[in-house]
């Protein structure tokens, strides 16, 4: 019997569905004056539903349950940055970023291929939206069509791959659709095509060109909301995968592509001239970390991988909120928009600079405990852990591949703190206010906590098994 | 026999319509061609006894997306222009893909004929009697990807609004 | 299964059973049977054409067509009739039924009522060159007109006309006439685009545009139909509509709740701008556009299209009476209709659905010659703010009617026909359905009168509408 995802009303998905329409309506009915209550409704429905999530497992997958979570709150975060109405088409902007905390949380919680399509392509479609979000800008509509093009095939390529899965199997539930016996090559191809959609949304490398021009020209807040949470939801798709449908190839196609990841990402990073490209390629190189995780899964790898998102998550929207506030208004994020930022605003940019290193791996942040975690993961040689070469192999190259991912990291830095400001620039920035300077305060809370939780691994491990 | 003859016509249109449309450089009548392979497989649709699916294909994929199509080609540049040859380059790679999708194909089809599961709830309907089962899933065991859809159409028409207003009030800016 | 039920089951057998297939069948039966319907109509079109000039005539205060008479053709006729003889024999026997009694008095007549202009009008179409431009996309050009035929005649063989007469029975027979109806947007563009002229490309591209756009509206207004007899089977909605007893109206859709009322209206107009009727003919728009997507169609080809319209015209009158108006089923006393011999009584159903789709015609035609036609950014105006709203609250008005009265009571399974009673409320359910909505519409005008005076800024919108280039 063919059988979805159950339904419940008391799920995150309800409520950000309902959430969505009334902001919608809202939007809709209220005087411009008082547009200002769609922003703050939309938080509130990011807050419920962070907590409806929380309190509901996800069935059949304990490691959803903080996964979704944490997806929905890096949302509201989002939403509670930017809550000044004005200067955007706030309706709009605030059903398309809860949208896409409604697909994370479905592509957290799917358990049938349909499902896990529909999610990520409700992530997707708010994401060329906000893409394209600057009108008339070269850049953005660059970024904007680039991302309709690949996110479209990537999509089409995926659901090739499940009607294959489905002529094949008759099943479309992740658990049934596995036979009893070895995998035949005609089913792991329908497999790969079918798990696309899983690579475009965590940009590792065959997936990964769109990235760079969409973190280029959206506003950089949007890419906060673009980036993280789709990556957080399609990480637990993957770890449901991994679980339901083990296949022997698994580690080594997982570990392979970590590697070339995080190959290219560090290398490509190191001569770009703007902030959000090497953002853009720093999680590319962390999407190959995440993989090389998820490759050890069987293990304490849950408890590393999930403990590895939350620091990414923390310290990247950190990152953005800061750009998006140090840039000039309408600006790219180019290094050299960023000179005299220190003189400008020193706090931000220390928090930015605390939110790099944490990215770059420096203890005592949580970046650093992340990849120490991976790594003790991925090199270990206990009794019952059968041989991974290739996870070793993979290990090496996030060993390698820090310092040199640091050096741009450090050039962001050098930008905005060393670099003076050239003396006609006098273009505006946005003045931050209480509700950015919380998500702030939060995410430079979660990265020192979370860089000195030392047995965060094994705690969130325990909570996730 | 006349069924036999028909079923096949089917197929070739369907087949035909899509090398047809992967095929040929004049972007409307690729889209045409389109439309007669979407029109073969409504017609193999009514062969296994899907009326409903028949219908909604042609409503849906004919009536909506084709037609959508047709009014994006009219805008694209060089539309009434000269045929273009197609590259050499193209041509080779085109083989090689074809070669490579035959052979899937091929393998895809000897497995499903050797093994051919057909989901339950689908074999129990009688034919000619699936709305009422399609209706049954939908609402039943579906909901969640129903509604999800639902939402996304409507996140993706909202995506649409707001992209073309913006647009539309950045030039009322430019234009004063 | 009476009537022509019999045919096709016989057609079925004949192919082999129910594995050759529904499409078989469907062909087969398009062969035997919408060929005689085709040459049907192709005087059916004609005879519209003439009845539409002396209507427009008529509302216009002349006279229209009132000197081509019938005797060029009756000689015709006896010419080709009485070959065999000589030219001589032929007039004299030609004179000679002339002077037949009735034949004399009806000449006249014939001629005042310009009936000849029908034959001529028919040998002008035949007769015309045919003409495709040489900047024309030659294959294109010429299929265009059969595929507005196709789009035209398609959604006749689910229509009943009467009782189990009907092509093809089909489950989804509803959603099988909105499909295929959906071809005459492709042949509109493919005409639009063929011609290689940029009033044609216009055009079509207009006419695209708003037959899309009015689909939708069309769409809801058959869910909310379907929603409320429980099926999709045109056979089944008229059905539904049946009430024993003397009064059969009472059981239609039309006057089953306010909600269905504007549906109807909604299905009208949106009707009349898929068929590209006036006021919604900007289309071809003959002033402005030079007749849009048929500029270069002369002849046949154009005749083609001429008469795919007044076949979907006859189709928006039959739709509508299927759907509203209790379809083949008589006002009154249908009860003893279907007593009678199945001959009789399908001629019967066959003139009262005549009728139903005649009143529609002429409405058609009364509101063509009477509006102005519509710019664009009205017809559009028209759909998205007024129509689409109006049949979604009408489409939730038939849901929450339903639940109030008992409608889904017995949905045990989503609305499976099987497992469902005939929805028939009673005089107090039907009072309740009525009165409900017509009192909170009422008050709702009232409320929206007390805060915004007469001109509800929502009224004020629709009504004065900004004109392109911003000179409002």
């Amino acid at each position: 019997m063919i059988a979805g995802t159950p339904f419940t009303l008391g799920s995150p998905e309800t409520c950000l569905g309902v959430g969505l329409l009334a902001v919608l309506l809202a939007d809709m009915v209220l005087a411009r004056t008082h547009q200002q209550l769609t922003a703050w409704l939309a938080v509130l429905t990011a807050a419920v539903a962070m907590a409806i999530a929380w309190h509901t497992p996800v069935a059949g997958l304990p490691f959803g349950t903080p996964a979704r979570t944490a997806a929905i709150a890096i949302i509201g975060l989002v939403l509670l940055a930017n809550t000044r109405v004005g200067e955007q088409d706030h309706g709009a902007w605030s059903t398309n970023v809860l949208a896409i905390g409604l697909g994370a949380s479905l592509t957290a919680s799917a358990a049938d291929f349909v499902t896990l399509w529909l999610g990520l392509e409700l992530m997707s479609l708010p994401g060329y939206v906000l893409a394209g979000w600057r009108a008339r800008d070269r850049r953005a509509a660059e970024a904007g069509m680039k991302y309709v093009l690949f996110g479209g095939v990537a999509s089409a390529l995926t659901l090739f791959g499940i009607s294959h899965l489905y002529g094949l199997t008759g099943q479309l539930d992740f658990g049934l659709a596995a036979p009893a016996g070895p995998l035949s090559p005609t089913l792991v191809a329908a497999l790969c095509l079918s798990t696309i959609g899983l690579g475009y949304k965590l940009t590792v490398v065959p997936f990964h060109f769109y990235a760079p021009d969409v973190y280029q020209g959206a506003p950089a807040i949007a890419v906060a909301a673009v980036s993280i949470a789709p990556k957080i939801a399609a990480m637990a798709a993957v770890v449901r995968l991994l679980t339901n449908l083990p296949f022997a190839g698994a580690d080594l196609a997982l570990a392979g592509l970590a590697i070339v990841s995080l190959g290219i990402a560090c290398f490509t990073a190191l001569v770009q001239h703007d902030a959000r490209r090497i953002l853009a390629f720093s999680g590319i190189g962390h999407a190959g970390a995440l993989l090389l995780a998820a490759a050890c899964l069987p293990g304490q790898a849950l408890g590393a991988t999930l403990h590895y998102l939350l620091a990414y998550g923390a310290a990247n929207l950190g990152a953005f909120v800061c750009l998006w506030l140090l840039e000039p208004k309408n600006g790219s994020g180019a290094l050299a928009d960023l000179a005299g930022a220190w003189t400008r605003r020193p706090g931000i940019t220390a928090l930015l600079s605390l939110f790099l290193l944490s990215l770059a791996g420096l203890p005592p942040l949580a970046g650093f405990l992340a990849k120490w975690n991976v790594l003790a993961m991925a090199l270990q040689r206990d009794a019952g852990v059968a041989d991974r070469p290739w996870v070793t192999w993979g290990a090496v190259a996030l060993l390698l591949s820090t310092p040199i991912a640091a050096w741009a990291y450090l050039q962001i830095l050098r930008a905005a703190v060393l670099a003076l400001p050239p003396p006609e620039t006098t273009r505006e920035s946005r003045r931050p206010d209480a509700g950015a300077m919380a998500v702030l305060a939060i995410c430079a809370a979660a990265t020192l906590g979370l860089g000195l939780w030392f047995d965060a691994a094994s705690t969130l491990d325990a909570m996730a098994r | 026999m006349i069924a036999a003859a028909l079923f096949l016509a089917c197929c070739g249109l369907a087949i035909a319509g899509a090398l047809g449309a992967a095929l040929v450089r004049n972007l409307f009548h690729a889209a045409l061609l389109l439309g007669l392979s979407l029109c073969g497989v409504a017609g193999l649709y009514l062969f296994l006894h899907a009326y409903y699916l028949a219908c909604v294909q042609i409503v849906v994929y004919v009536g909506g997306i084709l037609v959508l199509i047709l009014f994006a080609t009219l805008f694209s540049a060089d539309v009434m222009g000269r045929l273009q040859r197609t590259p050499r380059w193209l041509l080779a790679l085109g083989t090689v893909g074809a070669a490579v999708a035959g052979s899937t194909a091929w393998q895809l089809g000897s497995q499903v004929l050797a093994a051919r599961p057909a989901p339950a709830a689908v074999r129990e309907t009688p034919p000619g009697h699936d709305v009422g089962a399609i209706g049954d899933l939908l609402l039943g065991d579906w909901l969640l990807p129903f509604l999800a859809a639902g939402f996304l159409l409507t996140v993706a028409l909202v995506g649409a609004v707001a992209t073309v207003r913006r647009h539309q009030r950045t030039r009322e800016v430019a234009h004063g | 299964m009476n009537g022509l039920g019999y045919s096709v089951d016989a057609l079925a057998q004949w192919l082999g059973g129910p594995e050759a297939g529904w499409l078989a069948i469907a062909i087969a039966v398009l062969l035997v049977q919408v060929a005689p319907l085709l040459l049907a109509v192709f005087p059916l079109a004609a005879v519209g054409q003439i009845f539409e000039r002396k209507i427009a005539a008529a509302i216009q205060r002349r006279h229209g067509p009132n000197s081509a008479g019938l005797e060029g053709p009756l000689l015709l006729t006896f010419r080709l009739a009485f070959c065999f003889l000589p030219r001589a024999r032929q007039d004299r026997l030609f004179a000679g039924f002339c002077r037949l009694p009735m034949i004399r008095s009806l000449l006249p007549l014939a001629r005042r009522l310009g009936l000849g202009q029908l034959a001529a009008d028919g040998v002008k179409m035949l007769g015309k060159q045919d003409i495709v431009p040489r900047s024309a996309d030659g294959v294109v050009f010429r299929l265009a007109p059969y595929v507005a035929l196709c789009g035209a005649f398609l959604p006749f063989c689910v229509l009943p006309f009467a009782h189990h007469v009907v092509m093809l029975e089909s489950d989804v027979s509803v959603l099988w006439a909105i499909a295929v109806s959906g071809l005459t947007v492709m042949a509109l563009k493919m005409a639009g685009w063929g011609s290689g002229n940029k009033w044609s490309l216009l055009g079509g591209m207009r006419a695209v545009a708003q037959m899309v756009s009015y689909e939708i509206p069309i769409g809801l207004c058959v869910a909310a139909v379907v929603l409320w007899c429980g099926t999709m089977d045109l056979h089944g909605i008229v059905a539904q509509q049946y009430r024993p007893g003397v009064l059969t109206l009472t059981g239609w859709n039309l006057l089953q709740s306010p909600f269905f009322a504007v549906l109807a209206g909604v299905f009208f107009f949106a009707g009349l701008a898929e068929c590209q009727r006036t006021p919604f003919d900007m289309a071809e728009a003959e002033s402005e556009l030079v007749s849009g997507f048929n500029t270069e169609y002369s002849g046949l080809r154009w005749g083609m299209f001429a008469m795919a319209e007044y076949a979907e015209m006859v189709l928006i009158g039959a739709l509508f009476a299927t759907l509203f108006l209790g379809g083949y089923q008589s006002p009154i006393g249908e009860q003893w209709i279907v007593g009678l011999h199945p001959l009789p009584a399908t001629l019967l159903h066959v003139l009262i659905l005549g009728s139903k789709v005649l009143l529609s015609y002429l409405t058609m035609m009364w509101i063509r010659w009477t509006l102005p036609r519509y710019r664009v950014d009205q017809v559009m105006r028209l759909c998205w703010l007024t129509l689409v709203p109006l049949a979604l609250v009408a489409l939730l008005g038939v849901a929450l009617t339903m639940l109030a009265i008992g409608g889904v009571a017995d949905g045990a399974a989503y609305g499976r026909l099987a497992a469902r009673a005939q929805l028939a409320p009673g005089l107090l359910g039907w009072l309740f359905a009525w009165a409900i909505p017509v009192a909170g519409g009422w008050l709702l005008i009232r409320a929206a009168r007390a805060r915004h005076g007469q001109r509800h800024p929502a009224l004020l919108q629709l009504t004065q509408t900004p004109r392109p280039g911003g000179h409002g």
